[in-house]
């Protein structure tokens, strides 16, 4: 095993897998020289040149589209869209051809795809830099969406993702970048639709994506002291997502804490909430509980950003509240 | 400016006696396959929408006669003539049209999405087709590839922002793409003067410094001559090239549009400017054909597109089980 941190992790995914397939390659703005706006393709373009490594202009829907093409004539492009605030101008394109293409043809055209691009507060810079939209691929059949929360999961998940025959929505978060953690020395894979118990407990089940995970495995760490025991599970891919574990953990526990960064109208939690309501209903012991941002749009100003996220904090006090402790 | 047809070029691009013919032939076949969709609309065999391109099979036929078979086109949802012209089998064409599983897309595609080997998928969403084919011609020039990508589209979409998108990628990075604007006047009910800041889509090449070239689509020799032209310079790694085809829409924008938004006059002017009948008149006085030969051209191709028909008809509608099979493909 070897220490890593989740930028790195992507960007030995990327080269592992360039290195691998001469057919995949990266398209995106600032992605060469700049190394992207996280820097996660810094040195990429000195080492596979500007064929494989695309600078394009500050065109998102052609970027996607651009990508969608290659990938039907044989490529297997990863595109970045440096924050997802912008991936608006490419909604079409990713909602109406990269999710509709094979559907309408079968066996005739298909859209290996990736799509990278990262969410989530973090640095001051407000709603059009700073938002989680992830629900609004989830309810888009045809998309994968995947949203890894550690340096394992990154490496793992992205290269199974440019591995994958259809177009798959990775979505990073700028929080994670520098967060460590071990990967092996070895290749591995991850693969979709593969939920992580990322902490086994037996009180009550907490279920969070992306950077939210992390808190709540500090939360699950003070609660402990406190002697109760949190179950935290990362579903890591939201489309496909992994049900039996989330089910499985639920019959266990009877109790359920869904924490996400994105707005809690309309989020992800609400779908993870009815699912467990449809399907393990009866082993539910108190009714299921959201942690989520509140209806809001986020200012530049980051002295508010507590108030716009949930954090260790919340999550500690919902689940004393939900326990009745 | 439009960029003037460079006239020695244009001479250097010859049709011979069989080009002509085959041409033709193309012309008539995808004129009567439409006119045999429309009937088939009406007579509720053919599901969901349909939006008859009579009046481009010049401009059509132009194209594909100037392009090699292992070149790429992308098509607009207006007419599937292209698909005809390219050789796919018209029997999978109606039969996908039709709903039937053994249509080009098992039927899960139809007019507004059909896609067959010859021919890329129709895009229901106008202009989105564009960064598609921008992307395809990266991919050709990334594996070396000497293809060229065509792309058409009609002048609504030209007014999207994947246009302008679009062509400004593909000149930067000089791709081996032919951008042809199906110009038949009218985007639904909106006439081109009233939607569009130019007289022709022509003239925005100067912005993206590509060609732009702006010639009547009725007229096949022309559009051949020119996308030919074009699709040599794009081959030989001399980036894109933009050309307005100015077509007519004989009917109406789809097939129970009465057009009440257009004069009589001009419906009258467009009968006139049939591009079929100018070039039937063309190839008589050309001694090319004659009345009996074109007569022949037409019989066979009835009878073509009559075993199609048979062939869609015979076709079973997709099961459920079928159509969940594909879903759980795709998740």
């Amino acid at each position: 095993m070897k220490k890593i941190n989740y930028r790195d992790a992507l960007k030995e995914a990327l080269i592992e897998e360039m290195d691998r397939d001469d057919k995949v390659c990266i398209i995106g703005e600032d992605i060469g020289v700049y190394g992207g706006s996280f820097k996660v393709t810094l040195g990429l373009i000195e080492k596979y040149g500007p064929k494989r490594i695309i600078d394009t202009p500050i065109s998102e829907n052609a970027i996607i589209g651009a990508a969608i093409g290659a990938a039907m004539h044989g490529m297997r492009p990863v595109a970045e869209i440096s924050f997802i605030d912008f991936i608006t101008l490419a909604m079409d394109q990713i909602v109406n051809e990269a999710a509709k293409i094979s559907a309408f043809s079968p066996g005739l055209y298909k859209v290996p795809l990736v799509i990278r691009t990262q969410c989530g507060i973090g640095r001051g810079i407000g709603g059009h830099h700073e938002q989680s939209l992830e629900a609004w691929f989830v309810h888009i059949p045809g998309l994968k969406v995947v949203m890894p929360s550690t340096p394992y999961d990154a490496k793992g998940l992205l290269k199974t993702s440019i591995r994958d025959d259809e177009p798959v929505v990775f979505i990073e978060n700028k929080k994670l970048y520098p967060i460590e953690g071990e990967i092996p020395e070895e290749e591995y894979l991850i693969p979709l639709g593969k939920a992580d118990v990322k902490r086994k407990g037996t009180d009550l089940t907490i279920i969070s994506t992306s950077f939210m995970v992390h808190e709540s495995l500090e939360a699950a760490a003070i609660l402990e002291k406190e002697g109760i025991s949190v179950e935290v599970i990362d579903p890591r891919t939201l489309v496909p997502f992994d049900k039996n574990t989330v089910i499985n953990s639920v019959k266990k526990t009877g109790k359920v804490l869904i924490v996400h960064e994105a707005v809690k109208r309309g989020g992800v939690g609400g779908e993870i909430s009815a699912i467990i309501a449809e399907e393990a209903f009866n082993y539910l012991t108190s009714p299921i509980f959201r942690l989520a941002a509140p209806n809001i749009v986020i200012p530049y100003n980051y002295s508010l950003d507590k108030y716009c996220i949930p954090g260790v904090e919340d999550i500690v006090l919902k689940v004393r509240e939900i326990l009745k402790k | 400016m439009v960029t003037k047809v460079n006239n020695k070029r244009k001479e250097e691009i010859k049709i011979d006696k069989n080009l002509h013919i085959k041409i033709f032939e193309s012309m008539v076949k995808a004129r009567l396959f439409e006119e045999k969709q429309l009937q088939l609309y009406h007579e509720a065999k053919i599901m969901g929408y349909l939006h008859p391109g009579i009046g481009n099979e010049a401009a059509e036929a132009g194209i594909v006669a100037a392009l090699r078979n292992d070149d790429i086109i992308y098509p607009t949802h207006r007419g599937h003539g292209l698909f005809a012209m390219r050789g796919a089998d018209m029997g999978k064409v109606l039969a996908e049209l039709m709903g039937r599983s053994d249509g080009y897309c098992s039927g899960l595609g139809g007019s507004c999405h059909l896609a067959a080997p010859q021919v890329r998928q129709v895009q229901g969403i106008l202009g989105a087709q564009i960064p598609l084919a921008v992307g395809e011609a990266l991919a050709i020039n990334l594996l070396g590839e000497k293809k060229v990508v065509l792309c058409t589209f009609g002048d609504g979409a030209a007014n999207n922002g994947t246009f302008h998108e679009g062509l400004n990628m593909a000149s930067i990075w000089k791709l081996p793409v032919v951008f042809v604007c199906v110009n038949n006047l009218y985007a639904v009910a909106f006439s081109f003067s009233n939607s569009t800041s130019v007289k022709s889509n022509a003239i925005r090449a100067k912005g993206y410094s590509m060609p732009g070239y702006d010639i009547d689509g009725t007229d096949y020799e022309k559009v051949y001559k020119t996308v030919k032209a074009a699709a040599d310079r794009a081959r030989n790694g001399q980036g894109p090239t933009l050309i307005e085809v100015k077509t007519t829409r004989v009917k109406g924008h789809h097939p129970n549009d009465s057009g009440s938004y257009r004069s009589k006059e001009e419906l009258e002017a467009v009968k006139k400017a049939d591009p079929i009948k100018k070039a039937a008149r063309k190839l008589m006085r050309l001694k090319i054909l004659d009345k009996n030969k074109i007569d022949k051209i037409y019989q066979k191709t009835k009878k073509n597109i009559e075993d199609a028909v048979t062939y869609a008809n015979n076709s079973p509608l997709p099961s459920v089980d079928e159509f969940i099979r594909y879903c759980e493909q795709t998740i």
